[in-house]
């Protein structure tokens, strides 16, 4: 059974998987920062505001739980690996369409030199007006898997030192006051035959965490994790649905007592959705999963989309909650307790 | 045993090119200006491979986001969402067939003959390869909606008949001698290669250049040995992965043990590790003694080198080389 935390949401509690466009003159600034233009205190200062800046702009759009946009990032797996000791990186390596990250490359043993991602929970918790934030982390299966592995020797055993790694950062939030914690896993179901000992390695990262633990897979084979949902010790499972046209929600019969944060708009399409078919599609998930144990954000983090329809994907969406909110309120449903 | 060395497949796209690309999509710069910097990049790979003296080299792919596209717009197919690449870190816009394919000209070899004579390439046209997905790759990653096709098998042969064929006829008239058919599906266990021979044979009819078979990102035994006996009468030669998965070195000599003409996948284009020149010799002196029957073996990458940084993909090009 999930544990409650004493947090009221309302019903429906809309948030964003992470990572959110970047303001233009922010990407200037970084460009003025990379030709030694700027100091590190002036991008620092340029990081922090746009943080304020995309926060309010996820709370204006009606987000009960925010994230701080990942502005500080400029890749997932790539931030993290930047971290770490350990790690050296060749070049970048396109990933989709002219979509491209830098690839990191493990050539010594991992080191975790000092926290990661605090400064960034302590920031957007300052900034932010809401009661819970969601705080994201790239997962360590995903992090082995999109590195060259040149130094372990099994992946295997690359996943576990990460793991090692990701759990402290984790452990080091909750000293600092997270409530919740999103594990980024989106590689997790790519090699089937690597599935048991993956689901037991990302498992340890949430060795003796007592905060809500979030776990994000997305553009995966879901018939192949459904069959892990109970396994994997995380209470609720960030999904992408819209990408899809929604098929494949019969899997969510398997998830048992946990919860979906259940993707309603394409990150990867300009179109923008309508509130009705937000809404259309949340009907459609609430005849598999009690609406108690439904989570609603995008499909997936909206940094590639232009900042103006990423805004627009995130107010349509929370309109479509809304429909549905209104609804339920008819029938008396309106808050949920937060669990871990 | 005659050894030589070839290129295949994808590579990385250069900073020049990504970023011309980004300036082509926010309508900064022409398609024509962009073209330019398309065959700049090819000139320069063609350039720097064919110093080297490799048997034969792909275009690079360039052009190509993914093994599907542009290639589904060609035949006015519309694309899905992005899905994922086998096992990679690495997405491709799905094919969706809710009509039958309409392919009026040979796109892709028309567009290759055009670049190359535009570069001052057209004399190494020989040595140069058309990029195609194979049928069983194309069937395993589309969608097939309402009464477009009844079957896989029958996208599989319309697509041979419409699109290969087509390519192959046109590309052996301007001067092409080899034509790639990816064929990553049949590493997988999930399709039988035995569906698929016809459709070859039938490339081969039309081809009388090479016609490689490339299947990467994993081994399955049982299709390699059904094609390399199948198809050994013919101009057909598969590429093998050999750097995924550690191969049995007498399964490999099992599988075959009918077959003339082998590529083998040595280097790994998934990951940044260089390998040793030792071994590489070693294991190439371990294939000659075990596949005596063998008379051409080609040394090759186990998939396309774009998965590497770069950088590190000339690197490994150049490993490659000190093999030619």
């Amino acid at each position: 059974m999930l544990k409650e935390m004493n947090i009221e949401l309302p019903i429906l509690p809309t948030t964003v998987i992470g990572s959110y466009p970047r303001p233009k003159w922010l990407r200037h600034m970084i460009r003025l920062y990379k030709a030694g233009r700027i100091d590190e205190k002036t991008l620092q200062e340029s990081f922090d505001d746009a943080v304020i800046a995309v926060v309010k702009e996820q709370e204006d759009a009606g987000i009960d739980i925010p994230s701080d946009g990942e502005m500080r990032r400029d890749e997932m797996v790539e931030y993290f690996a930047q971290r770490i000791k350990g790690f050296r990186f060749y070049g970048p390596v396109r990933v989709w369409g002219n979509n491209f990250f830098n690839k990191p490359a493990v050539v010594d043993k991992l080191v975790y030199e000092k926290p990661i991602v605090i400064d960034e929970y302590m920031f957007l918790r300052k900034v932010s007006r809401r009661p819970v934030v969601k705080v994201t982390i790239t997962g360590p299966y995903t992090i082995a898997d999109w590195s060259f592995n040149e130094y372990y020797s099994s992946k295997q055993e690359l996943v576990y030192e990460l793991a090692k790694i990701i759990n402290r950062e984790i452990l080091e939030l909750e000293k600092a006051g997270a409530k919740f914690v999103q594990v980024d896993e989106p590689a997790l179901t790519t090699h089937p035959e690597e599935m048991e000992w993956a689901v037991e390695a990302v498992n340890e990262v949430t060795k003796g965490v007592n905060i809500k633990l979030g776990i994000h897979v997305c553009y995966s084979n879901y018939e192949i994790l459904s069959k892990y949902f109970d396994k994997l010790n995380f209470s609720q499972f960030a999904l992408e649905f819209a990408n899809r046209s929604f098929r494949d929600l019969h899997i969510l019969k398997r998830l048992g007592d946990k919860e979906i944060g259940f993707g309603v708009v394409d990150v990867h399409s300009r179109r923008i959705e309508t509130p009705e078919e937000v809404a259309q599609a949340i009907r459609k998930v609430m005849e598999i999963v009690d609406v108690e144990r439904i989570y609603i954000n995008p499909d997936c983090g909206l940094k590639l989309l232009p900042r103006e329809i990423a805004k627009a994907k995130m107010e349509v969406m929370v309109r479509g909650v809304n429909i549905i909110r209104e609804e339920l309120r008819r029938k008396g449903v309106e808050k949920i307790i937060m669990r871990r | 045993m005659k050894i030589m060395s070839i290129l295949y497949g994808s590579m990385p796209r250069s900073r020049r090119l990504a970023r011309a690309l980004s300036r082509y999509y926010s309508q900064k710069i022409s398609l024509e200006a962009l073209d330019e910097i398309y065959r700049k990049e090819l000139k320069r790979y063609i350039d720097f491979t064919l110093t080297y003296n490799f048997f034969r080299i792909s275009d690079g792919m360039f052009r190509w986001d993914d093994l599907f596209n542009p290639l589904a717009e060609y035949m006015k197919i519309p694309v899905n969402g992005l899905k994922r690449f086998y096992d990679n870190n690495f997405f491709f816009r799905q094919p969706v067939f809710k009509e039958k394919i309409r392919y009026e000209t040979p796109v892709i070899s028309e567009i290759l003959t055009k670049d190359l004579k535009l570069i001052g390439s057209l004399d190494r046209i020989n040595r140069i390869s058309i990029s195609l997905p194979g049928p069983a790759t194309l069937v395993a990653n589309s969608l097939i909606e309402g009464s477009s096709y009844t079957s896989t098998n029958d996208l599989a042969r319309d697509y041979i008949e419409k699109v290969v064929l087509k390519e192959a006829e046109n590309a052996y008239k301007q001067g092409f001698r080899h034509i790639d058919l990816h064929e990553p599906e049949l590493a997988s266990e999930n399709v039988k290669a035995d569906d698929y021979i016809d459709l070859y044979k039938r490339v081969s009819e039309y081809f009388r250049g090479f016609i490689w078979i490339p299947i990467y990102f994993g081994y399955n035994s049982r299709n390699i040995k059904i094609l390399a006996e199948e198809l050994r009468d013919t101009n057909i030669i598969l590429i093998i992965d050999l750097a995924t998965k550690n191969i049995d070195i007498e399964k490999l000599r099992n599988d075959l043990s009918k077959t003339k003409a082998v590529g083998v996948g040595l280097i790994n284009s998934r990951n940044t590790k260089m390998e040793k020149i030792a071994y590489i010799r070693e294991y190439v002196a371990t294939l000659e003694k075990t596949l005596s029957n063998i008379e051409d073996l080609y040394l090759t990458h186990n998939t396309n080198l774009e998965f590497l940084p770069e950088k590190v993909a000339y690197k490994k090009i150049r490993l490659l080389s000190k093999f030619t």
